[in-house]
């Protein structure tokens, strides 16, 4: 009887799965969409699957989103499948429009799209960043993209959002999505207080991968935020504890980094605690630093209209229900929001 | 489960034996009234209350607790072991078999709820090719094995420790995303959309009736419902820390309510979120279905090999309707399970208790 009802369980399980073989179907590792003047843009980055490797990028257009991706799957060699996804990627026109919050939740709608693909927005041409994706590292683009997102987040250059966090993040909090940008041979503004397209940096790859673009109540791009900004908000975030934080005055070596918030009426009290050390700043300079840097980002952030620290998310504590909440009116209240900083610095002898 | 032993005399097997078909039938009422109030929670409660769902759960199931209490007060002072036996004391051979053909119709309504909810986790959740018809025949196929004598009722009381492992991992990697924002707005929608989850979910605890059926394994029943609806209630609290209300009050068909439940876990807890579903939805089919022979069938005394079968058959045939049709319909008649077995137990304790007089 046990076996029988192994046997059943077994069968039952294993009742979901394809008979598709893997060489007749293409994993897409990045998926790349964009908009102008009514006609969609739909590009993917797919392996070769021939000895020695490579990637292709295959695209199609069409009047709509769906019709371009039909087009896409119709036209490339293999059936395509989005299940291992790393990267979704945006023109800048089409993350600024109106539509691109129906593009997302179109996206997520669709089950083969895999919700944790990293979310990312670019001002150069979608295919042209497609083509100039290559494995920075090793022999996978998919590996070689995860490795360089999480040492560009650990580094907290950039935000790494997935379809799966935006759609959870609701009316909550506002996404800052990531930078992409093409690397040339003009990138000559030293420093990361310069956008993704023009640091003197060259990576292993073609793309940079630096900075972030601030979204709306409304889901769409209003402005975008440098390498030292975003490492100031992800310090802000919690997600900052160690490593090099730049700053316009100089640089210092964090050892360890916490910070916290509260909405108190209509004042945000943020508390920073750092330990630092190798750093040419005083931990009076540090401070001072640090509070302007700090000011200059909300500020960023509040004409921005983007909550990226998710202070909603006190705010709609005190609310019995939705109608509550809708009744704040959060979207006018939060760039009026005074923010209050406490910074506490020592430094390691 | 142990039946046999060289140092027991017959009598002592015999009695040991009845322990062990009382325990896996135990096992399968538990099985079947999680399943039962999970899918009712996620698929009509939580549309409607949002982040509100996991206590809105817990009032929807205060009315079938509260009838389940009086239910056991009723019993001991009847002093009968269950309701049938009551019904039979005080009503004759007619009151017990109305009692019986009231749980069967609630368990035969549940088990078309649950392969509704099984075969459209098929195609949305899972992407299995296939038609609901063909997918329903797949899995009453399959059924038919586990059907077969006391399989079903042992194989869910081998299972219950491994499920409960799967569950745990499932609410782990629920809790890994989780915020404690997300329990609010406490009253979610609000009034309207509270009241709306209160119509669409007030019935559900009529599971909690089923124990009254047959003889306690254990002298104090009172606190039987508990274990469920605590797994239950835990579960439910995890989903609404991980999902925000925005995101759980948009959906409103079924797939969409079913898949939204394993959409934003990891990779590797949603294969097995997916896999315990379906798990899960199976099994309680069939309990459903075999319960509902087993009550069909308890007036007469006789057994039927066959009945559990063909009852699983013709509750595959309700998947030849359209789903949202279906579904709807199904979502009607919640209320009137629990008013129904409500009605009846009352009516049979009422009874019993005059005549004792």
């Amino acid at each position: 009887m046990k076996k029988a009802m192994a046997v059943v369980l077994a069968a039952l399980m294993l009742g979901g799965c394809s008979a598709l073989p893997g060489e007749e179907r293409a994993f897409a590792v990045v998926l790349g969409i964009s908009e102008k003047s009514g006609v969609w843009e739909a590009g993917t980055r797919i392996p070769t699957y021939q000895t020695g490797g490579g990637y292709v990028t295959i695209s199609a257009r069409g009047n709509s989103l769906g019709e371009a991706l039909a087009l896409l799957n119709a036209s490339a060699p293999m059936e395509l499948h989005y299940g291992q996804l790393r990267l979704l990627l945006f023109g800048k026109d089409l993350a600024a429009s109106a539509q691109f919050p129906e593009v997302l939740r179109a996206l997520s709608a669709r089950g083969e799209v895999r919700a944790q693909a990293a979310l990312c927005v670019t001002e150069d041409n979608v295919l042209d960043v497609l083509d100039a994706l290559e494995p920075a590292t090793g022999s996978r683009l998919s590996k070689s993209l995860e490795a360089m997102m999480t040492s560009r987040q650990s580094a907290g250059v950039v935000p790494r959002i997935t379809l799966s966090d935006w759609l959870r993040m609701g009316e909550r909090q506002q996404a800052v999505l990531m930078n992409a940008a093409l690397e040339n041979a003009d990138n000559a503004m030293p420093g990361m207080d310069a956008a993704a397209g023009e640091l003197a940096a060259k990576a292993a790859g073609k793309v940079q991968l630096s900075g972030g673009w601030l979204t709306n109540s409304a889901g769409q791009v209003k402005a975008s935020l440098t390498a030292m900004e975003m490492q100031l908000l992800s310090l802000l975030q919690g997600r900052l504890r160690q490593g090099t934080l730049s700053l316009p005055q100089g640089t210092a070596t964090l050892l360890e980094a916490s910070s916290s918030m509260e909405l108190v009426g209509t004042e945000v009290q943020a508390k920073v605690r750092l330990r630092y050390s190798a750093s040419n700043l005083t931990e009076e300079g540090l401070t001072q630093a640090l509070l302007d840097a700090l000011h200059g980002l909300t500020s960023k952030l509040a004409s921005a209209g983007c909550d990226a620290l998710g202070v909603a998310r006190q705010a709609m504590a005190g609310c019995a229900d939705l109608a509550q909440w809708h009744a704040m009116n959060w979207p006018e209240r939060y760039p009026a929001l005074t923010w209050r900083f406490v910074i506490e610095v020592e430094r390691e002898a | 489960m142990r039946t046999t032993s060289t140092v027991h005399s017959p009598e002592e097997r015999l009695a040991q034996r009845e322990l062990g078909e009382r325990l896996a039938l135990r096992s399968q009422w538990r099985l079947l009234a999680c399943v039962s109030i999970l899918r009712t929670a996620v698929t009509r409660i939580m549309p409607l209350a949002g982040a509100a769902a996991w206590w809105m759960t817990l009032v929807c199931l205060l009315p079938g607790l509260v009838l389940y209490w009086l239910g056991c007060l009723g019993l001991r002072i009847s002093k009968a072991a269950s309701l049938p036996e009551c019904a039979r004391l005080a009503l004759g051979k007619v009151g017990a078999g109305v009692v019986c053909g009231l749980a069967a119709a609630a368990l035969a309504v549940d088990a078309v709820s649950t392969i509704t909810a099984l075969i459209t986790l098929f195609t949305e959740g899972v992407g299995t090719q296939g038609t609901q018809w063909t997918l329903a025949l797949a899995a009453t196929g399959l059924l038919l094995f586990a059907l077969n004598g006391e399989a079903l009722a042992r194989g869910v009381y081998f299972l219950r420790v491994p499920l409960l492992v799967l569950l745990g991992a499932v609410l782990v990697g629920l809790a890994s995303g989780a915020k404690l924002d997300h329990l609010f707005p406490v009253l979610g929608g609000g009034a309207s959309g509270l009241w709306a989850a209160f119509q669409a979910g007030a019935g559900m605890g009529w599971v909690f009736l089923l124990p009254l059926l047959q003889a306690p394994t254990r002298e104090k029943r009172w606190h039987e419902p508990l274990p469920p609806m605590g797994l239950c209630i835990v579960a439910l609290l995890c989903l609404n820390l991980a999902l925000p209300h925005e995101l759980l009050a948009n959906q409103s068909a079924l797939g969409d309510c079913l898949v939204l439940t394993v959409a934003h876990l990891p990779a590797f807890v949603r294969l097995v979120a997916v896999c315990l579903w379906v798990v899960a939805l199976f099994l309680s089919l069939g309990s459903g279905v075999s319960l509902c022979a087993g009550q069909l069938l308890a007036p007469t005394g006789r057994k039927i090999a066959w009945l559990p079968g063909v009852l699983a058959l013709a509750v595959a045939t309700t998947q030849l309707m359209d789903i949202r049709w279906l579904w709807t319909q199904l979502g009607a008649m919640g209320m009137w399970l629990l008013v129904a077995l409500g009605v009846g137990a009352g009516v049979s304790l009422l009874a019993c208790g005059r005549k004792r007089k």
